[in-house]
């Protein structure tokens, strides 16, 4: 179904493609957010990567590669529509909302929330991809690698800090209560 | 620790909330803006059937050339198409009214007062009576100019012809058999006597195949001779361009390994040294082949060294190989109170690596003065993409394709004020189906003139002022 769309799209079908995005918009719309913190960014980036991605569709190969090569560009997008608005961002926390978003239930308490997103917020764009990429699309190292056009040991490396900090972070939450209460009064 | 306090559990679970849903007005402002975007026709290798296995290239054996060449001697004399009152061969075809004709809609003034009307001040001398063939490269050898590219006027036979300037005009004769189309780059040899080409896969993941990194070496009298490259951990490679400096000669190309796709690099220190592959460091990759960025010009040289463009994780940026030192750090191209949207995936990527001190970053040309970058000015209403361009004694000229591949065409942009010139050089699309595009993919300065190839040899004057009407 979506080579096909692919394929129609290719030959400039642009109802194809309208189809085509509302399969996969999404999916972008889900990972563009978790590595921009940031709704209206990410719808941006998710706006200017379809509009890429029609543009060059032409230079696709394997249609049925379409989602990686759109995850490419999109994640090429999310480091733009971030450095662009870097001049006049606002640091907004971004807390989950009801319509259209998930949720998890308990597991996470508030300062977890709290602890995860501020780590998550001092790491990288690039890091914050590939924990994205790994945590919550599942991709292997070796699919992030191609996926992102990085070299394996890239990717390897900034799973390996992004997630040594996020850990560290769940880390220190956990400890700050019994460190707190043996502080002398 | 109990497994709600698994680290990984837990962001994972973090991860999962937040937006999933894409707002209907993001769907309705892209199919808002595809209907009114065209899509970029897509020239390359890519393009043909994905049939791309080891019996293929087996049997089609080496990626191969077509080689124009055109002698000084025979491209000036009198009668030549550059002289003033050529008068055509029969396969000699100039274009005269087309590109000769400033084109009224093309008029639009733009940012400066002293933006002229259209003007076609470079003219086409040459274009395939069979067409549509394509030249990609062009460079200057010691008694002439030498391009190459490829014919695909017989659609799934192989290229017969190699274009040789000769008494009767440009034909097209075969150097070396070819299967499939190629991107072919072209640069004087080390001792400035000859050429060396490349012909390889611009970027193609094509399966492992160890023969396909390759340079051919010659001159228009002697032919050409094959040179295989060092092949880095037996992976397929690409080449991507050439540049020269004394007798040094460096090759860029790119190599696929378990499907990733690394650049590398090979430098002949004479022409009777063999090629070495030199290290790339990682920290630059290569320009995405996205559209028509497979014939982007990504590597130049300069006093000392060699220039290579391409991508940091965030921006485009060029990179410095000293011939004594080393690489250098990437060199970013980026100004935080400039365009931060310079179309193309992430904030673009380098179609047109000028020097080291000027890039064409799709449609936008950048020049760093000092240690800033900054954008000298937007050539996008114009050019597309602008795929080559030239620093001549009072600016820039530019060559690319305009919107929707529509045609080729230069701009020639003052340093003063921003004024520039446009020429459509030629009407025509390509044919539906073809792999020619019209556009102007490559140009150098020979004998005080500016020569562009593409879809066709143009040729016009080497500084702005005489683009003016």
């Amino acid at each position: 179904m979506q080579r096909a769309l692919v394929d129609q799209a290719k030959r400039g079908d642009p109802e194809a493609f309208d189809a085509l995005a509302r399969m996969v918009g999404d999916r972008c719309m889900a990972i563009a957010y978790r590595i921009l913190r940031d709704a209206d960014l990410a719808e941006d980036a998710v706006q200017n990567a379809l509009i890429v991605a029609w543009r060059q569709l032409g230079a696709l190969r394997d249609e049925d590669r379409f989602e990686p090569w759109l995850h490419r560009i999109l994640t090429n997008e999310c480091y733009a529509e971030a450095r662009r608005r870097r001049r006049i961002s606002v640091q907004l926390r971004a807390l989950p909302t009801s319509g259209g978003a998930a949720s998890t239930g308990d597991i996470l308490n508030v300062n977890d929330r709290d602890q995860l997103e501020r780590a998550l917020r001092r790491l990288t764009l690039e890091q914050r991809a590939v924990v994205v990429f790994h945590h919550y699309v599942g991709l292997s190292l070796d699919e992030i690698a191609s996926r992102l056009g990085i070299p394996l040991g890239t990717a390897k490396s900034r799973l390996h800090y992004a997630s040594n900090a996020l850990r560290a972070s769940l880390e220190a939450d956990a400890r700050a209560p019994s460190v707190s209460r043996e502080r002398p009064a | 620790m109990t497994a709600s306090r698994d680290p990984e559990r837990l962001i994972r679970a973090f991860l999962d909330e937040g937006p999933i849903e894409l707002p209907e007005r993001a769907y309705h402002a892209v199919r808002s803006t595809i209907d009114q975007t065209r899509q970029r026709a897509v020239v390359g290798p890519w393009r043909g059937p994905r049939m791309f296995s080891r019996a293929r290239y087996a049997v089609s054996g080496i990626a191969t050339l077509a080689v124009l060449l055109v002698s000084v001697g025979l491209f000036m004399r009198p009668g030549g198409p550059l002289a003033p009152d050529s008068s055509p061969s029969p396969t000699s075809t100039p274009l005269a009214a087309p590109s000769a004709t400033p084109s009224a809609d093309a008029a639009t003034p733009t940012a400066s007062p002293t933006t002229s009307p259209a003007v076609a001040a470079m003219q086409a001398v040459w274009q395939d009576d069979d067409g549509p063939c394509t030249m990609s490269d062009v460079a200057v050898v010691d008694d002439g100019l030498v391009a190459v590219g490829w014919c695909d006027r017989r659609p799934n036979k192989p290229l017969y012809g190699v274009a040789w300037y000769s008494e009767t005009g440009f034909e097209w004769r075969r150097v070396f058999q070819i299967e499939w189309q190629v991107l072919a780059a072209v640069s004087p040899d080390g001792d400035g006597e000859g050429a060396v080409l490349l012909g390889g896969f611009a970027d193609l993941p094509v399966p492992q195949n160890p023969e396909l990194p390759r340079v051919f070496r010659g001159d228009q009298s002697a032919g050409f001779e094959e040179e295989q490259l060092p092949n880095p951990q037996g992976a397929a490679s690409g080449l991507i361009g050439i540049a020269r400096i004394d007798q040094n000669l460096f090759v860029l190309g790119a190599t696929y390994v378990d499907g990733e796709r690394r650049p590398a690099a090979w430098i002949s220190s004479s022409p009777q040294d063999d090629w070495r592959l030199i290290d790339v460091p990682t920290d630059l990759a290569l320009t995405e082949p996205f559209g028509y960025s497979g014939y982007a010009q990504l590597v130049t040289a300069d006093e000392t060294g060699f220039v290579i463009a391409g991508n940091t994780p965030l921006v485009p940026a060029i990179k410095r190989y000293d011939l004594s030192s080393g690489w250098g750090a990437p060199d970013e191209i980026f100004h935080p109170g400039d365009c931060w949207d310079c179309g193309g995936p992430g904030n673009g990527q380098v179609t047109a690596l000028i020097d080291s001190a000027a890039v064409i970053v799709d449609d936008v040309l950048w020049m760093k003065r000092g240690d800033e970058w900054s954008i000298e000015g937007a050539i996008g209403e114009r050019l597309f993409y602008g795929y080559a361009g030239l620093r001549v004694e009072d600016g820039f000229i530019v060559g690319g394709v305009t919107e929707g591949a529509e045609s080729p065409a230069v701009v020639a942009t003052s340093r003063d004020g921003w004024a520039w010139q446009f020429a459509r050089l030629h009407p025509d699309a390509a044919p539906p189906g073809s792999y020619a595009e019209p556009a102007v993919y490559a140009m150098v300065e020979f004998g005080g003139r500016v020569i562009a190839v593409g879809d066709a040899v143009y040729v016009g004057p080497a500084k702005v002022s005489e683009y003016s009407p």
